[in-house]
């Protein structure tokens, strides 16, 4: 028996076709941003953050602040100027 | 960095001047009297003159620390930085100030500089008070004695006693490392938990209490829009593939587009309200985070909650 698809239904089933298509376009295009690490690279990492540990002296314990500091010109011993 | 823009040299002030940052680092010895705090500080402000360390003249971008006793209000340790880190994130966007550039300002002491442990704990005198400010000299020196910008004196808060020993009111310092030269010559940074080497034991006070997790994200060329960092070494735990890392975890960016750009990373510390398997990705309901500290006593301070790292010109292949 030979099957005929109507228009419509040859319509729906491209349509899911392509829908599937773009979600897996997208999945592989998120895949691809994410960069895969190797050894090398981080030993590479691993090699420069013993560097910085040592610049800094230890493991920095950060206090995050956005505290507004008055300004104001002066000479060398710190006394106020005028233009 | 230095700058390379034009300074106008017309004795303007800055637009704004906050002091984003402050870090203790515990240094510790074998001696007890060499053991002790490595202090670091850091400014943002909006100029239109260049920020220099040396003008030419020996004229230095200084830091200064005082260490105040609360009891007495005698000063107890002065302290003056040379050691400095500039700059210059690019121009202002805003457009009020088209001439300014936005600088950040970092000052570092060294090991000659110790802070005894009780000035930052508090001992049996009583507690301290730390305060900070700084010189900043300019390249527009034409004759005539040296002048300065002076950052006036502020006191810090939290920093020092039981407050600076809470985990959702500090930050623990995340690893950057750059992409392109210098760094691991691929197009991602990567970020690592702030014992991610396993091999500092000997880095923090005995009252140190630990964060569970850093919570690390990155945009590009000053977008603001903050995308998550992913956690690719926490195999098997809930916090694989997020944003979340532990003290020894690493954490990677996309994929960044190639050429030059200016990265910024931020982090800010969580710590679980009790014991839990399996590193749960933490929430409001499970853990407490940096949220700023807020100031009961003094409302007009802002808070910000995450510590900001911009890397300039990070040429990415």
């Amino acid at each position: 028996m030979k099957t005929i698809l109507k228009p419509t239904q040859t319509l729906v089933y491209i349509f899911v076709a392509g829908l599937i298509f773009f979600i897996f376009s997208c999945k592989k295009a998120e895949f691809n941003n994410e960069p895969k690490v190797d050894n090398g690279t981080m030993e590479k990492a691993k090699a420069y953050i013993a560097k910085q540990m040592e610049k800094e002296g230890g493991i920095p314990e950060i206090f995050v602040r956005n505290q507004k500091v008055n300004t104001m010109w002066v000479n060398d011993k710190n006394e106020p100027l005028s233009q | 960095m230095q700058s390379n823009f034009t300074s106008q040299c017309n004795y303007d002030l800055p637009a704004y001047c906050n002091l984003i940052q402050y870090s203790r680092v515990f240094r510790c010895t074998n001696v007890d009297s060499l053991s002790g705090y490595l202090l670091q500080f850091e400014y943002e402000l909006s100029w239109n003159n260049n920020v220099v360390q040396n003008d030419g003249f020996n004229n230095l971008t200084e830091g200064n620390i005082e260490i105040v006793s609360d009891v007495t209000n005698n000063v107890m340790q002065t302290l003056t930085l040379t050691n400095t880190q500039i700059t210059d994130l690019g121009p202002d966007p805003n457009p009020s100030f088209p001439n300014n550039h936005i600088f950040r300002v970092k000052f570092f002491s060294d090991n000659s500089q110790l802070v005894p442990r009780g000035y930052i704990n508090g001992d049996v005198t009583g507690t301290y008070s730390v305060k900070l400010s700084a010189n900043f000299v300019t390249d527009c020196k034409q004759g005539g004695g040296p002048y300065y910008l002076w950052l006036l004196p502020v006191t810090t808060y939290g920093f020092t006693g039981d407050r600076g020993n809470d985990p959702c009111k500090r930050n623990e310092k995340g690893w950057v490392t750059p992409a392109g030269s210098g760094g691991t010559d691929t197009n991602y940074l990567i970020i690592a938990g702030y014992n991610a080497l396993q091999n500092l034991t000997c880095g923090y006070n005995s009252n140190f209490i630990e964060p569970s997790l850093q919570e690390v994200e990155y945009e590009v060329d000053g977008s603001n829009y903050w995308l998550p960092m992913i956690n690719y070494t926490a195999s098997g735990f809930f916090i694989n593939g997020t944003k979340y890392i532990r003290w020894d975890d690493f954490a990677k960016t996309g994929t960044l587009p190639s050429g030059n750009h200016v990265i910024g990373v931020r982090y800010r510390n969580w710590k679980y309200n009790t014991s839990q398997t399996g590193w749960p990705i933490p929430n409001s309901s499970n853990a407490c985070h940096n949220i700023g500290y807020f100031d009961p006593n003094n409302s007009i301070y802002e808070y910000s909650s995450y510590a900001y790292e911009y890397w300039i010109a990070v040429n990415i292949p």
